[in-house]
């Protein structure tokens, strides 16, 4: 698995790829509290782009729920994005889906953080 | 082997009420006349929850291990189902041995003893094992004043408790048992029973988070190969890791995980989510297959399946 991020105004995108899985959910959960941290201190929001993601275990799920009950009460918001088929199903089966916010495409969930960081992600793209 | 489930509902026993049964009837009714084939066909075509349902007895499971005496799992409300069967079974005059094995002793797991009616009879033996010392004490307390009117000291059978141990086997009517401690508060026990060459396990209120390695290894270690795992599924993933983490019960998909690590054929959803009717609890069985297979891998097809009241497993 790799995790990397980038901030696009307001918004801290956070890209994974390969497995969450038992094997990196410890590492993937130190991004991301990491990030949160960050996006606490900066005023900022999370969108975590999954779209190379294959798969996503239990304690991948665990690890996001876990940023997110650091985020929710300072007002960030971890917004999930891009998902593959197999993921989303696992999120729906998970009931992760009824916690996050999901968007299909990343420019709809970097527009709903805020028209800037759209604007940013857009020009990146 | 047998597993025969007489109460599979978690925390208190549910029931449908009258608008509920005719929401059933309807439903079912035009199912059928679309159907339009006859009857009985038509209505083995319906889903399990039209043409049946999960029950709302609390945790009480059967094993049968080809020995006479009886082999029972928690005194839940499905105790009273359960002392019927008995006594159709041998009447009521033929003594019995009955073994139970007690999860723990939250009131859900005890609470059909007052109503088991073979410990009313004397003659029968009723032996309850577990690894808490306190089982006496909360086996006596719920039929004392105020809350019973049939005080435990009146009960005609001979009741004996035994201690248990964590992590050693046994040999109890015709199985070697070996109840594993568990995670939940006031600590349960899980139990592997194997006989016959077939391993059932019984886990429920427990909570696995699967971030400790040694945690995990030891509930693999107790699940390995089993025939079937009747486990705890009372939560979604996003429940148990939110609003219900540390309350103690897991999830489906973790019990999915955890019977794929240990090799097991049989994953068995248990101890239901009370607030959920039978129509979403068919759902939640259905995505728990879909996430089997999507959580496979190498790991050969694991069968997923939702225990309800009345349900027999044959290993």
């Amino acid at each position: 698995m790799k995790v990397s991020e980038t901030l696009y105004a307001d918004a801290i995108v956070v890209r994974v790829e390969g497995r969450i899985d038992q094997a990196s959910a410890a590492e993937f959960q130190k991004h991301l509290t990491d990030q949160v941290g960050l996006a606490i201190d900066g005023g900022k929001q999370i969108v975590v782009d999954l779209s190379k993601v294959d798969y996503i275990s239990s304690v991948g799920l665990r690890a996001l729920m876990v940023a997110n009950k650091q985020a929710r009460p300072k007002g960030v918001v971890i917004r999930v994005a891009s998902m593959q088929e197999v993921v989303k199903e696992v999120f729906t089966i998970s009931h992760f889906d009824k916690v996050f916010p999901t968007f299909d495409e990343m420019p709809k969930a970097l527009q709903a953080v805020s028209a800037l960081a759209a604007a940013a992600y857009g020009a990146d793209c | 082997m047998l597993v025969r489930f007489w109460g599979t509902r978690g925390s208190v026993p549910t029931a449908m009420n009258a608008s509920h049964m005719r929401e059933r009837v309807v439903a079912a009714a035009k199912a059928m006349q679309a159907d339009g084939g006859p009857i009985e066909e038509a209505v083995d075509r319906l889903p399990f929850h039209l043409r049946g349902t999960y029950g709302g007895e609390s945790s009480c499971v059967q094993i049968e291990t080809g020995s006479d005496e009886y082999v029972v799992c928690d005194m839940g409300s499905g105790a009273r189902r359960f002392a019927l069967h008995c006594l159709g079974k041998h009447g009521p005059a033929k003594p019995q041995v009955y073994n139970v094995f007690q999860s723990h002793v939250h009131w859900d797991h005890i609470m059909g003893f007052p109503f088991f009616v073979p410990a009313y009879i004397p003659g029968n033996v009723i032996r309850i094992h577990g690894c808490h010392d306190v089982l006496e004490m909360a086996y006596r307390r719920q039929q004392a004043d105020p809350s019973f009117p049939v005080h435990f000291d009146f009960l005609g059978a001979r009741i004996e408790f035994v201690q248990l141990e964590p992590g050693t086997s046994y040999e109890i009517a015709g199985a070697t048992v070996t109840p594993f401690k568990q995670v939940h508060h006031g600590d349960s026990y899980g139990y592997r029973f194997e006989a016959g060459g077939k391993v059932a396990v019984y886990s429920t209120d427990s909570e696995h988070k699967l971030e400790d390695p040694e945690e995990t290894d030891h509930f693999i270690r107790y699940f390995a190969g089993a025939d079937v795992v009747v486990f705890d599924s009372m939560y979604s993933l996003a429940e148990a890791t939110s609003l219900k983490e540390d309350w103690g019960h897991s999830s489906n998909m973790v019990g999915v995980e955890l019977c794929h690590m240990a090799g097991a054929k049989h994953f068995c959803m248990f101890h239901h989510e009370p607030i959920f009717d039978d129509a979403q609890i068919d759902a939640v069985l259905a995505q728990t297959r879909r996430f089997e297979e999507i959580a496979r891998g190498e790991n050969p097809p694991m069968e997923v399946s939702a225990a309800y009241d009345g349900m027999e497993i044959r290993l």
